[in-house]
């Protein structure tokens, strides 16, 4: 009895420390996005496969960028929830939105420093982490890759 | 084409609901579930322990039983012969099952307290004893715990025992669900308390068994009293005797219920609890607070 007792202590306490942590670095990362999406609005980044006849002379170059976010614990025992009963996971939808969009803001950050004008067939790619052992909590990584189109010095 | 890169707009991917919210939705499900499997499965295990032979009891309770007795110390043998006469006196009274056997142990210690547990064994502590003031008292304290064995409540608390435990395990996964654990455990869960309406099945008994047995109730009068004496001066860990049991003044008061129901007497002449067992008692007792000091 002491140990289950014991056992429910930990989860609350954890449960508790995750949606504080977690909540307070989701919404410092969506305003630090928030801003630098603003700052790189300028550099076009497109899912278009060809470039345009312009760009089509000019360097090309892979320019990638990934993130890993780890999902607190409150999270995961939200959706683990979800899994009961069926519906949108929503406690999982903003981190994914998160990582798709630091990804695509650190794949332009490379595309900059290497002076580019415009990054073509963007794609990205999603997969978890440490999914499969238990126990372990899981992360999500998102990896945005797309061909930088180099500015040519004239 | 001309592009246009423009800003992002915020929330079309992500839900802006309160996972507060959500959250004590679904945590509140799953428990509400879970407390429905919960009830269903104690009322299934229940009902269906009246099927369970009482050899498989005496079987489960062996290896616990010796422990138990070997961790309190065996009190002394005449004090035992005495209680299990006295059982063997009134269990005819209480038309118990015919496979059902009585085994009465006397506990050397100070505890105020007597319990049934699987198997039919009864144990009955020094200090529960030592307050007594009449055999009368004796026999009803004895007829309660018999009325226990009778009416199966040591397995039936056994199964809820098991069951919930195997549901913590489920609850909290992991390393614990090992279900052969939870079975050698039980002689922690052999001690568990039985419920308050199995205690007043249990006190009814006792009460009809006095009647039957001295014609009045004075005996459960006299149990009562001191019960109700203790409750108000006890504390957790002298007095387990209570804990779960009904309010004191409602079991008095369901005495002279009973009597007045049924027409039985009150109270009459108590017999005393023999000179040699006192003593033996008061010896136990010396030697008990000797070994401490």
């Amino acid at each position: 009895m002491a140990q289950f007792q014991l056992e429910i202590a930990i989860t609350l306490l954890l449960l508790f420390l995750g949606y504080i942590f977690g909540r307070h670095a989701e919404k410092s990362h969506f305003k630090s996005i928030i801003a630098r999406e603003e700052q790189h609005q300028g550099l076009v980044a497109v899912s278009v496969k060809s470039p345009t006849q312009d760009d089509s002379t000019k360097p090309g170059m892979l320019v990638t960028g990934s993130v890993v976010i780890s999902v607190d614990y409150f999270k995961r025992f939200l959706a683990a929830l979800r899994t009961i009963f069926g519906g949108r996971v929503t406690s999982y939808e903003t981190l994914l939105d998160r990582a798709r969009r630091e990804a695509i803001l650190r794949m332009k950050e490379e595309a900059k420093k290497l002076n580019a004008e415009r990054i073509y067939n963007i794609k990205l790619e999603t997969s978890s982490i440490s999914k499969s052992a238990s126990g372990n909590i899981g992360a999500v990584e998102v990896l945005a890759y797309g061909t930088a189109v180099l500015r040519v010095n004239q | 084409m001309k592009f246009t890169p423009a800003k992002v707009p915020e929330g079309i991917n992500y839900s802006q609901s309160n996972p507060i919210k959500e959250f004590l939705l679904l945590g509140s499900g799953v428990l509400a579930v879970i407390l429905l499997i919960v009830f269903l499965l104690g009322s299934l295990l229940d009902w269906s322990s009246k099927f369970i032979p009482f050899s498989y009891e005496s079987a489960m309770a062996e290896p616990f039983v010796q422990e138990y007795v070997d961790e309190y110390g065996k009190g002394s043998a005449e004090v035992s012969q005495y209680l299990q006469g006295l059982a063997d006196e009134i269990a005819p009274l209480m038309s118990l099952n015919e496979d059902i056997q009585l085994t009465l142990h006397y506990v050397d210690n100070e505890t105020i307290n007597g319990m049934a547990t699987l198997g039919g064994h009864i144990f009955i502590f020094r200090g529960l004893l030592e307050k007594l003031p009449s055999e009368n008292a004796l026999v009803a304290l004895l007829a309660h715990e018999i009325a226990h064995v009778k009416l199966r409540h040591p397995v039936k608390a056994l199964s809820k025992g098991v069951s919930i435990a195997l549901l913590m395990a489920v609850v909290s996964g992991q390393s614990n669900t090992d279900v052969t654990g939870l079975l050698s455990n039980t002689s922690q869960l052999a001690f568990l308390g039985f419920s308050r309406s199995q205690e007043q099945a249990a006190d009814d008994e006792a009460i009809a068994v006095s009647q039957r047995y001295y014609q009045h109730l004075q005996g459960a009068h006299e149990l009562f009293a001191i019960l109700l004496a203790e409750s108000e001066q006890a504390t957790l860990d002298t007095i387990s005797w209570f804990r779960s049991h009904p309010e004191v003044s409602a079991r008095i008061n369901n005495v002279a219920e009973l009597a007045n129901n049924n027409g039985w007497q009150q109270h009459g002449q108590s017999t005393p609890i023999p000179n040699h067992i006192i003593e033996q008692l008061a010896q136990d007792k010396a030697a008990f607070q000797l070994k401490k000091h």
